[in-house]
């Protein structure tokens, strides 16, 4: 009886749950109809969460013994939580249960369709939760597990129209608006989205298209104002822990050139550390810009493998070997750059420890100016037709702790053409800080050798050289001064040194048969500072119409280049004497100092040098010329270039007016023309009484003399000719 | 430097540079050197298209073309260049902190705004801080090409005071002789034109040929002034020449010794020579003292011939006079006091007998230092003469006579503005004499005390002594003037101006008559590379005049050119 009624008593309800089950098993509608999904909304309201919905419609079938069909129809969906906000005008669900041994094995999702989705996401601890510890906790990293967990899913089409999605944490706002389509195997998106953090974010857009054997994909984002793209095909191949894209790639960033790579292959591997392998060619295809139909194309391979380790403080970790090479139609540079680096994904730059090296060579200088134009980049006369090769090596170590680290470089030249070359070595460093804001370069440090450098001065004859730059003071709209924050120092900073080590920087003129040699050892700075040297070795010189011994000249450059002093001599030699001429005092301000053995006088001296006669053959009007230079030079209005012309051309008249202080010279030049020079510029007011004329005249205004018998008092003039003696 | 070679037919360097502006544009040969390439090396036998175009935004911006685009065609090696529009200057904006009120500058107003634009424009602001006590100014321009506005920061660097004069004296002389040229004292406001003033005076008097001044701003509240010289030799030689329609053609020649002993004395010989006038001059400078402030002594001989339309007459003249000169913040003042020993010969008829007599010679001027100093180009200013020459018939003199004179000239500019809207002039003068002679015999009094008008310098509608219309000796006369000039107006040295000049004779001394001598006109001014050279033109009208005949002889036109004649 016992037996009997514990048989009862299992047996029933064992047999009424298989029988139950058996009849869900047939017909899920038992379990699954608008009832149940009624007490799974109370029990989800139980638990927080708010669900509505309108003309629920719910169809659950047995398709055969091991498929189960579900269709669900949802009108004016909306689901409330404390961190998700869902809602939908329309959800529908077709899908399939798929068993096999009554253990579940796949969903197939033959239609997902939701309309004008939208979803708010709120990430985060809520405020009370979040308390005074902060947010100090080390974020997990990401799980990249879900990639296994998905097997179990399939989708045959899936149509969903995300109207918004927007997720907010706390200091940042995230939304997404686009669709998501997949059918027969093709998945398709295309959408845009916006980051907004403080004040800063980004947006973008993305075009998707994966079909399991290529893929395509475009993303295209908006940052800062400028646009960039990413555009990628290719193919993965999904192994137990790795994944293989083979692909191509197409980086395009705003003010850069783009650049494709292709034959990429790329492992992803799911170990610990995650390992990316990357393998392939890189293609800048066209430096130029769209106006400019030259293209040109840089080439080289790639080669880098990338190990993320998220439990570790330098989680990222990569090894870059970038090789360029010359192709046809490319600019002949080669060389390569590896880069061996640990960072922290939490803070790239100054996490980043490791070392780097550029090796390059332009083995052709003329070759590589030709291409530059292409974008912008001209190599100006009169270094132009130089050729040669040129060198330049990089490599730094980069310290742990974000510590500033220096990238230490030497360049060599080696230019040549047919009358100048520029032999060159160029070694230093340049300083780089890292911060919040990135990478900054600090200070260079650059130490040049002029080991043989011969360059052609322009031979402008008589004339001084036009203003070659543009004048800075114009601007098209000028702001009011700001008051400036001196303590502020974000320049980088600067010391370059200068120096012919070996032989004298050669200079070809056209008042010499031989170039003029100068020996160089000088520094400048960023704060302006100048030091060190300037030597100018012994040379002859077609100076004062005759052959000029030049014994040397030296610049000591001082802080303010003007106020650097000088110092030249210069001997020009006459049938019964010989003429010294030593120029002292500053760049700024030069002093004639002239002297003569046997001693003839300073007056006597000028004669001779400008108008190659003694005084006393002038006649009146260079004798007056003759006055006004001894003016300008007692004011030191001649500059050393005019000072120069002076001795360089025969000099017709030379008139000075002190109260401008200005100078004025007529030079005679071949074919009976006149050229004048000086400083002299458009006076705003005629004033005083006498206006020189040159040659002897001036233009004098009398006031009658307070005794005069006239009566009559007035201001007259005279056009007045002089002589002192 | 003469342009040598233009964009012709628009294009440049054999067709390298094509350049589309709505001027033509000349290009200088040294630009042309950095824009085509010159010369046989290889270094600058061509000059890169991009090179070019580099510099061709620096040349053009020298010409005030500040948008200016272009392209380059590499397949046909092409420099095409589209100039724009040239910007021109609309306006100044002053940020001053010296709270000067400087003029209105107008001369840059709708010319091109260029670099040297830009550099005349600080030039102008930098003469006009120094001339109101900032000379260590420093001014910072800037040329806004949207609006055409040039912006000018000014930076005061304070308020100076002289502080001292760094003396430099000729060799053989005296130190400081120089300083009895200075328009100004130390510890003075610092104001340019005094400063200038002075080395005009001494460049003038000849005693060194080249003075001027170097300004050294190191400290914070002063300046100091430095002297800079070029002593010349001491003996000049001068030949001189003047035009006008009064005299026509003048001819002067001098010889002068400077630098006398070590006061700087000096020794001056002078020939004038015209049509009206041939005068002979010796003047000696005597300094006795080294004071600047103490007095000089001059002693002067002058013969001189007149043979004008009214009377010829010889007059000799021996003169000791000493002369004291101060400069005040602003003006000089100059006294001479002296007896003079003359002769007077009249020639021709109507005749005065000729007479020597000894007068006691007196004169004071006060004349401000801007009148000076734009003496060549009046504008501002004035100046204040009086002057007498008495005889005592007791002494040395046949008869008792005197003669006084009140001269007083002004200008100045209403709107305070460069270059000057309009320039308005005042002048005046009243004579007056007196003798022992009784009214029927005046005939005898000496053609020097009697008075006439008309002429350039005083009734500009009648010719030059033309008044009094008959033969009556004058003893007093009285003219004034006023006159408007425009500075600027449609040409830079062309100045026309107007006029308005009336005038009064008496023949008792202290005493004007009617008739009214008026006259209405105008003229041009040119400022010519040699001097202004002036034309008036003017109608003589008689108000007050009964007779009939006398007043239409005396009513006509009247014209005048000369060269250097101001108002």
């Amino acid at each position: 009886m016992i037996k009997r009624l514990l048989f009862l008593l299992v047996f029933v309800p064992v047999f009424f749950l298989i029988f139950l089950g058996i009849l869900i098993w047939y017909y899920p509608s038992i379990a699954v109809n608008p009832t149940t999904l009624g007490w799974g909304k109370q029990y989800l309201e139980g638990q927080g969460i708010s669900i509505e919905w309108e003309a629920p419609r719910i169809d659950a079938r047995s398709v055969n013994f091991w498929e189960k069909s579900l269709h669900l129809s949802l009108d004016r969906l909306h689901i409330e939580s404390e961190d998700l906000s869902l809602r939908s005008q329309k959800i529908l669900l077709e899908s399939r249960f798929l068993f096999s041994f009554l253990k579940f094995n796949k969903l197939n999702v033959d239609r997902l369709h939701a309309e004008d989705l939208q979803i708010e996401w709120r990430e985060g601890p809520s405020e009370e939760n979040r308390g005074l510890s902060g947010d100090d906790s080390p974020k997990k990293p990401v799980d990249l597990g879900f990639v296994d967990t998905l097997s179990w899913l399939k989708l045959n089409e899936l149509q969903i129209d995300l109207t918004s999605l927007r997720w907010i944490d706390n200091g940042s706002r995230s939304s997404i608006t686009g669709d998501l389509h997949r059918k027969d195997e093709i998945w398709k998106t295309a959408g845009s989205f916006q980051l907004e953090e403080q004040n800063e974010g980004f947006s973008g857009q993305w075009d998707v298209l994966w079909d399991g054997i290529s893929q395509e994909f475009k993303v295209e984002v908006l940052t800062g104002g400028v646009l960039q793209s990413l555009q990628a095909s290719g193919s993965i191949q999904q192994a137990e822990e790795s994944l293989t894209l083979t692909k191509s790639l197409s980086l395009q960033i705003e003010s850069f050139p783009s650049i494709n790579f292709k034959n990429l292959i790329s492992e992803w591997r799911w170990e610990s550390p995650i390992i990316v392998s990357l393998e392939g060619d890189w293609q800048i295809p066209s430096l130029s810009d769209a106006k400019r139909r030259q293209e040109i194309p840089l080439f080289g391979k790639l080669s880098a493998d990338v190990f993320y380790q998220p439990e570790k403080d330098s989680n990222l970790a990569a090894k870059l070997l970038v090789e360029f090479f010359p192709k046809q139609k490319a600019p002949p540079v080669r060389g390569e750059l590896q880069v061996d680096l640990q960072t922290d994904l939490q803070d790239l730059i100054s996490g980043a420890s490791g070392s780097l090296g550029l090796a390059m060579e332009i083995p052709d200088f003329q070759e590589i100016s030709d291409y530059g134009k292409a974008f912008g980049f001209f190599v100006p006369a009169p270094f132009h037709h130089l050729n040669g090769p040129i060198h330049l090596n990089v490599n730094s170590n980069i310290p742990e702790s974000g510590a500033p680290f220096d990238l230490n470089y030497e360049m060599t030249t080696d230019l040549k053409s047919r009358d100048q070359s520029v032999v060159t070595r160029v070694t230093g460093g340049l300083q780089v800080l890292r911060g919040s804001q990135g990478l900054q370069a600090h200070r260079l440090e650059a130490d040049v050798e002029l080991k043989k450098v011969l360059l052609i001065w322009p031979d402008l004859g008589l004339r001084p050289p036009p203003p070659l730059f543009k004048d800075a003071r114009f601007a098209d709209r000028i702001e009011a001064p700001k008051v400036s924050d001196s303590s502020e120092d974000s320049e980088m900073s600067y010391r370059i040194h200068v120096r012919t080590p070996q032989e004298p920087l050669q200079i070809k003129t056209h008042f010499s048969n031989t170039p003029l040699r100068f020996l160089i050892d000088a520094e400048v700075d960023s704060s302006g500072g100048m030091q060190g040297w300037v030597r100018l070795e012994p040379a002859l010189l077609q100076l004062f119409r005759r052959q000029a011994q030049l014994t040397g000249g030296r610049l000591s450059l001082s802080d303010d280049f003007g106020d650097s002093p000088i110092e030249s001599s210069l001997e020009v030699e006459y049938a019964e004497y010989k003429v010294f001429i030593r120029v002292r005092g500053t760049v700024s301000s030069p002093l004639l100092i002239l002297e003569s053995n046997p001693a003839l006088n300073r007056r006597d001296i000028l004669a001779v040098l400008l108008f190659g006669r003694p005084l006393g053959d002038l006649d009146p009007g260079q004798g007056e010329s003759l006055a006004s230079t001894e003016s300008a030079l007692i004011d030191r209005s001649i500059t050393l270039g005019s000072m120069f012309l002076l001795a360089s051309t025969p000099v017709e008249s030379v008139s000075y007016n002190p109260e401008t202080r200005a100078f004025q010279a007529r030079l005679r030049m071949p074919g009976g023309v006149s050229l004048t020079i000086g400083s002299d510029t458009e006076r705003l007011t005629q004033v005083g009484f006498s206006k020189p004329l040159g040659k002897g005249f001036r233009f004098r205004t009398l006031l009658s003399d307070l005794m005069d018998q006239d009566k009559q008092m007035h201001i007259s003039a005279v056009l007045e000719w002089l002589l002192r003696y | 430097v003469s342009d040598v070679e233009s964009a012709r037919g628009r294009s440049l360097c054999d067709g390298r540079i094509e350049i589309d502006s709505p001027q033509r544009i000349r290009f200088r040969a040294e630009e042309l050197f950095f824009l085509c390439g010159s010369g046989e090396s290889t270094a600058w036998g061509d000059i890169p298209l991009e090179q070019a175009r580099f510099h061709m935004g620096a040349f053009l911006q020298q010409r005030g073309f500040h948008f200016f685009s272009s392209s380059i065609d590499f397949d046909r090696k092409v420099l095409r260049v589209n100039t724009g529009p040239r910007v021109v200057v609309s306006g100044l904006q002053i940020t001053n902190d010296t709270k000067v009120p400087l003029r209105r500058l107008r001369r840059p107003l709708g010319k091109a705004m260029t670099p040297d634009r830009l550099d005349q424009t600080q030039s102008w602001i930098r003469r006009e801080l120094a001339m109101n006590g900032f000379p260590c100014a420093q001014v910072r321009v800037r040329g806004e090409l949207e609006t055409g506005l040039i912006h000018l920061d000014i930076q005061s660097n304070r308020y100076r005071r002289i502080l001292k004069v760094i003396q430099s004296d000729p060799v053989g002389l005296e130190p400081g002789i120089l300083s009895r040229y200075y328009a100004f004292q130390e510890g003075e406001s610092y104001r340019s034109i005094p400063v200038e003033l002075s080395s005009r005076r001494v460049e003038s008097d000849g005693i060194v040929q080249d003075h001027r001044w170097n300004l050294r701003c190191e400290d914070p509240d002063h300046i100091i002034l430095e002297e800079n010289l070029l002593v010349g030799k001491p003996r000049v030689l001068s030949l001189a020449l003047g035009i006008d329609t009064e005299e026509y053609l003048s001819g002067m020649i001098g010889w002068k010794s400077v630098r006398l002993g070590k006061r700087a004395s000096s020794l001056d010989f002078q020939g004038r020579a015209s049509f009206l006038r041939q005068m002979g001059l010796i003047v000696s400078n005597w300094y006795p003292f080294s004071d600047p402030r103490r007095p000089l002594i001059r002693t002067a001989l002058q013969v001189e011939r007149r043979a004008e339309s009214r009377y010829a007459s010889l007059d000799s003249e021996l003169s000791i006079r000493s002369v004291w000169s101060r400069d005040f913040l602003g003006y000089s003042l100059r006294f001479e006091v002296g007896p003079s020993l003359a002769d007077s010969r009249a020639l021709g008829s109507p005749l005065p007998p000729p007479s020597q007599y000894l007068s006691l010679d007196a004169g004071l001027r006060w004349m401000s230092h801007p009148f000076e100093f734009y003496l060549s180009n009046p504008q501002e200013g004035y100046r204040f003469d009086v002057r007498g020459k008495f005889l005592d018939g007791r002494l040395l003199s046949p008869f008792r006579a005197g003669v006084i004179e009140v001269a007083a000239q002004s200008l100045f500019e209403p709107f305070h503005s460069d270059p000057r809207i309009l320039i308005v002039g005042f002048r005046a003068q009243y004579i007056t004499s007196s003798s022992s002679f009784s009214k029927a015999e005046r005939s005898k009094l000496p053609i020097r005390f009697r008075q006439y008008l008309g002429g350039e310098q005083s009734v500009r509608g009648f010719s030059r002594l033309e008044l009094p219309f008959d033969e009556r000796v004058m003893m007093s006369s009285v003219h004034g003037g006023i006159e408007l000039r425009s500075d600027y107006p449609f040409h830079p040295r062309v100045q026309p101006f107007v006029f308005f000049d009336a005038g009064l004779l008496g023949e008792e001394s202290f005493q004007i008559e009617t008739p009214v001598y008026f006259s209405p006109g105008g003229g041009l001014r040119w400022q010519s590379p040699i001097g202004s050279i002036r034309g008036t033109l003017a109608h003589g009208f008689v108000a007050g005049e009964k007779d009939r005949e006398k007043k239409e002889k005396l009513s006509h036109w009247q014209w005048f050119l000369s060269l250097g004649r101001e108002f």
